[in-house]
C-alpha cells in the first residue's frame, strides 16, 4: 500500500479509529490491531511476501530468546552468528542472487567460458532491506547485551513490522520501538496534529514535487544523448532534488503517521543540501542507515583493525588515518551495495567515501591555510563555496546512482560536460518545467527558514493563530491538487531498495 | 480526543464545502455528453477529437460515433469491451490517426470519464473499481482533470466580465500567418514527445487482440489535415496504423485527401460540417467496396 494512494487514505483513519475508540483501553489490543493492521498493510501489495516477513519476524524473536537466554559466551557466539546469516541470507537471496550469478557469468565468459545466462529472476520483496536491517539490529543490541530478549512474540513481531516505516524506513533501533510499543500510549493533541501537518508536508513534497520532476529524469536519463549538456545539468540536479523530496517526503509521511499512534520515530533527514561539506551531509541524509552502519559496522571494524595494529604508522599513514580509510571503504561499498544489486550503486558509495577521505584527510591543513589566510570557516564566501563543492560531489554521485549501469553514468556524465553546456536548456513541456522550478526554489527558500526544526512546519501554532494556521493548510492542500502529478501513482524511489 | 476529533471533522466539512464548490464549477456536463450512446447499432466509430466531428452523419448508415474529444486507447478499449458485453458490434471504425500513440495522448485522456462503461472485472481489484468509479466521480481532489476545467471555467468567467469574448474566425477566413501559427501549436502539442507512449501500445494491442477473439472487423481510418498542419507533420507517426495493418485489418488513410480545400475545414486538423458530411461519405463507400 502506497501512502500516496487513496487506499492508504482509506486505511489509515479507520486503524486511527479503531485504535483510539475501540481497542483503547487494552494496551494489548492496541499492539495487536497494530500488527494486523501492518500485516495488512504490507499483504496488499503481495500476501505471499507477508510470510516471509513473518518467517523473519519469528526467527528472529526466537534467535533473540536464544541468544539472551545462553550465558556461555560461546554458544551465544554461535546463536548469533546464525542469526545475523539467516538474515543476510535470506536478504542475499532475494536482493543479490541475480546479481551475484549475472557477474559470475560475465567473470567466467572473460576467460572463455560462455554460461548460460540464468533465467530464473527472483522477484525483490518490498522493504526487505529495511526489516532485514531491523532484525539484524534488534539480535546484534541483544548480542552486545545492550537490549533484553523480548518474551511477549507480539509486541517483537510489531517492532519488526511496524506499517509506517516496513516498506522505507526511518530503520528504527528496536531499543527505541520496543520501549515504546511496551507502555501505554495516551492520546496526545498536540503530538496528533503535529503528525497530520508532517503527513501533509510529507504529501506535498512527494506529490507536487518529486512526481513532477520524474517525468523529467525519466525521460533525460535514459536518452540522454538526445539533449544538450545544459539540460542534461538540470536532469541531474532535478534527479537530485526529485530523491531529497520523495524520500524525505516518504519519511515525513512514515512519522507523522506514527505520531497519531503515539509514537516518537528516529528522525531522517535534516536538511542535507544545505551541508558545508560532505561529512556533514551524511550526518543530515537518511540518517537511519548512515548511523546504522556506522553503529554496527563502522565502528566495530574501526576498533577490530585498531587491536591487530600496534604500529604508530602503516605504509607511511597515521594508524588512526588508515584505520578511517580501510573502514570508509568496507562501509560505504556495503552502503552502496545495501541500496541495490548494482556496480553504479557501489560506485556511489564509494564516491562518497572517497570524499569523505579526503574531507578528514584536508581539514587540518584546510585550518591551518584558512588561519594563515586571516580567513574564518564561517565567512559567508566560504561557506558558499563549500557548500557548492558539497552540492557537485553529491549530483556527481547521484548520476552514478540512477543511471542503469557504470557506461550510462559515464557518458551521462561526459555529454553534460560538452560544449552544449553553455546551450539554453531545451524541454518538451517547457512552462510547466518552468512552473516546477519556480516551486522547487520556493520550497527551498521555505525549508532554508526552517533548516532549525524538526521539519519546516514544526511548531506551527506557536507563531500562527488558527485561521491563519488553517489558511496555510488548505493553501498546501490546493497546491498538492493543482500542481500534483495524478496521472499515476509513482512510487516512492526508495520503495525499490 | 474530544477536540482533535471536532478539528478533523470541522477541517473535513470545510474540505467537503471547497468539493462542492468545485463540483458546481467543474458541472455535470463534462459527465453527461459523455454517457450518450446508443446499442441499436452493429457499427461504431471509435476516435477523439477528429472522429467526433464526423457527429451524427454516419447513423442512418448504420454506423454510431462514439469518439469523444481527448479519447485515448485506453479509453476506447473501455468502450470497446462495454459495446462486447452490452451490444451486438460486429464492425469497429478506429482512429489511427499518426499522434495517437504519443505521450500526449497519454497523458490528456478521458479515463475519468470513460471509467462509466467499465464494470469490475476489468479491473484487477474491486477497490480499484470503486475507487474510479466513485471516489474519483464525486471526490473531485481525486480527478486531477477537475482542476483543468475550473481553471478554463474561471478564465471563461473572467474574460466575460471583463467584456471580451472570444471569437474563433473560420479556417478559411484565416490568413496565411494565422493558419500557420495555428498549424504549429497543434503540431507543435500532439508532437511534444520524441517517444512513444508503450502504454498506449499496449492498450491498442488489447484492441486489436478483442477485436481478433470477437471476430470483429476492425477498420483503421487516418483523418483528413489542412496543408499547414500536415506540412509541419509529414514523417512524424508514432505509427499507430501499421499495428493495425500488421494484423491484417483495412486501414484508409485519408490524411491528404481534403489538403487543397481549406473550406472542409473547422481549424487545422479538424473538418467542419462540410467536410465532415463528405468524409462520411467516402468512408462509407470506401468499407463497401
Amino acid at each position: 500500500m502506497l501512502f500516496n494512494s487513496l487506499e492508504f487514505g482509506t486505511f489509515l483513519p479507520l486503524v486511527f479509529l479503531l485504535y483510539w475508540f475501540v481497542v483503547n483501553k487494552n494496551l494489548k489490543a492496541q499492539n495487536v490491531l497494530l500488527l494486523l493492521a501492518s500485516y495488512f498493510f504490507y499483504g496488499w501489495w503481495d500476501w505471499r511476501f507477508l510470510l516471509l516477513l513473518i518467517l523473519i519476524s519469528i526467527l528472529n524473536y526466537f534467535w533473540g530468546i536464544m541468544i539472551d537466554k545462553n550465558e556461555i559466551i560461546r554458544k551465544r557466539k554461535t546463536w548469533f552468528i546464525t542469526g545475523v546469516i539467516i538474515n543476510i541470507g535470506i536478504l542475499g537471496v532475494f536482493k543479490y542472487y541475480n546479481f551475484f550469478i549475472d557477474s559470475f557469468i560475465d567473470l567466467v565468459s572473460l576467460i572463455g567460458y560462455n554460461l548460460p545466462k540464468s533465467t530464473m529472476k527472483i522477484i525483490l520483496p518490498l522493504g526487505i532491506s529495511f526489516y532485514t536491517f531491523l532484525s539484524l539490529s534488534y539480535i546484534i543490541d541483544i548480542y552486545r547485551k545492550s537490549l533484553s530478549a523480548n518474551r511477549n512474540i507480539i509486541e517483537v513481531l510489531l517492532t519488526l513490522s511496524f506499517f509506517p516505516i516496513i516498506l522505507a524506513g526511518p530503520i528504527q533501533r528496536p531499543s527505541s520501538l520496543l520501549t515504546q510499543i511496551g507502555e501505554k500510549r495516551i492520546f496526545n493533541y498536540d503530538q496528533a496534529v503535529d503528525g497530520l501537518r508532517q503527513i501533509l508536508w510529507g504529501l506535498f513534497m512527494k506529490i507536487a514535487l518529486a512526481d513532477n520532476l520524474a517525468p523529467y529524469t525519466d525521460e533525460f536519463f535514459p536518452h540522454f544523448s538526445d539533449y544538450s549538456g545544459s539540460t542534461l545539468l538540470l536532469g541531474a540536479i532535478f534527479y537530485a532534488v526529485q530523491i531529497y523530496t520523495d524520500f524525505s517526503g516518504y519519511s515525513n509521511i512514515a512519522i507523522g503517521t506514527a505520531k497519531l499512534f503515539g509514537f516518537k520515530l528516529m528522525h531522517n533527514f535534516n536538511y542535507p543540501y544545505f551541508s558545508k561539506n560532505i561529512a556533514e551531509f551524511w550526518k543530515k541524509w537518511h540518517i537511519s542507515l548512515t548511523t546504522w552502519f556506522r553503529d554496527y559496522l563502522f565502528l566495530p571494524i574501526s576498533f577490530a583493525i585498531s587491536w591487530k595494529i600496534k604500529k604508530e604508522r602503516v605504509i607511511f599513514i597515521k594508524t588512526d588515518f588508515f584505520i578511517y580509510i580501510m573502514a570508509s571503504i568496507l562501509t560505504w561499498s556495503l552502503i552502496g551495495l545495501w541500496h541495490g544489486a548494482n556496480y553504479t550503486f557501489i560506485i556511489w558509495g564509494m564516491i562518497h567515501g572517497l570524499f569523505l577521505i579526503i574531507y578528514q584527510w584536508q581539514s587540518k591543513p584546510r585550518k591551518r591555510l584558512l588561519k594563515n589566510l586571516g580567513i574564518k570557516n564561517t565567512h559567508s564566501l566560504v561557506v558558499i563555496i563549500d557548500t557548492i563543492v558539497t552540492l557537485i560531489i553529491v549530483l556527481t554521485a547521484w548520476i552514478f546512482f540512477k543511471a542503469d549501469n557504470v557506461s550510462h553514468a559515464l557518458n551521462y556524465l561526459s555529454a553534460i560536460f560538452s560544449r552544449s553546456i553553455f546551450a539554453i536548456p531545451v524541454f518538451s513541456r517547457r512552462s510547466h518545467a518552468m512552473l516546477i522550478l519556480f516551486f522547487v526554489i520556493l520550497f527551498f527558500i521555505i525549508e532554508w527558514t526552517g533548516r532549525e526544526k524538526e521539519y519546516v512546519l514544526t511548531d506551527l501554532e506557536l507563531k500562527w493563530s488558527k485561521p491563519l494556521r488553517w489558511m496555510f493548510y488548505f493553501v498546501i492542500i490546493l497546491g498538492i491538487y493543482f500542481l500534483g502529478n495524478f496521472n499515476e501513482t509513482i512510487e516512492f524511489i526508495y520503495f525499490k531498495f | 480526543m474530544k477536540k482533535f476529533i471536532f478539528n478533523i471533522l470541522f477541517f473535513l466539512f470545510l474540505l467537503v464545502f471547497i468539493n462542492v464548490l468545485i463540483s458546481l464549477i467543474v458541472g455535470k456536463a463534462y459527465f453527461k455528453d459523455y454517457s450518450e450512446v446508443s446499442l441499436n447499432y452493429n457499427s461504431y466509430l471509435l476516435a477523439d477529437s477528429h472522429g467526433k466531428a464526423l457527429k451524427d452523419f454516419m447513423n442512418e448508415n448504420g454506423v454510431f460515433n462514439f469518439s469523444c474529444e481527448s479519447d485515448s486507447y485506453f479509453d476506447m478499449l473501455r468502450k470497446l469491451r462495454f459495446l462486447i458485453r452490452n451490444g451486438k458490434v460486429i464492425r469497429i471504425i478506429l482512429t489511427v490517426d499518426d499522434y495517437t500513440l504519443s505521450r500526449y495522448r497519454e497523458r490528456a485522456n478521458n479515463l475519468d470519464r470513460s471509467v462509466i462503461y467499465t464494470s469490475p472485472e476489468d479491473f484487477d481489484h474491486k477497490f480499484d473499481f470503486i475507487k474510479d468509479r466513485y471516489l474519483k466521480r464525486y471526490v473531485f481532489f481525486f480527478n486531477p482533470k477537475s482542476r483543468d476545467i475550473m481553471k478554463a471555467k474561471i478564465t471563461e468567467k473572467y474574460k466575460q466580465k471583463k467584456g471580451k469574448k472570444d471569437y474563433n474566425k473560420p479556417w478559411n477566413e484565416l490568413n496565411e500567418q494565422e493558419k500557420l501559427n495555428q498549424a504549429n501549436f497543434r503540431a507543435g502539442s500532439l508532437f511534444q514527445d520524441k517517444y512513444r507512449s508503450e502504454d498506449l501500445v499496449s492498450a491498442l494491442e488489447k484492441i486489436i487482440s478483442l477485436c481478433q477473439s470477437n471476430k470483429i472487423e476492425l477498420i483503421g481510418i487516418k483523418f483528413p489535415s489542412s496543408h499547414y498542419y500536415y506540412s509541419l507533420i509529414r514523417g512524424k507517426s508514432f505509427n499507430a496504423d501499421s499495428l493495425v495493418k500488421n494484423k491484417g485489418f483495412r486501414v484508409f488513410d485519408f490524411t491528404t485527401i481534403y489538403r487543397n480545400n481549406d473550406d472542409y475545414f473547422h481549424d487545422a486538423d479538424h473538418l467542419n460540417d462540410l467536410g465532415a458530411k463528405y468524409l462520411s461519405d467516402t468512408l462509407l463507400k470506401s468499407i463497401e467496396k
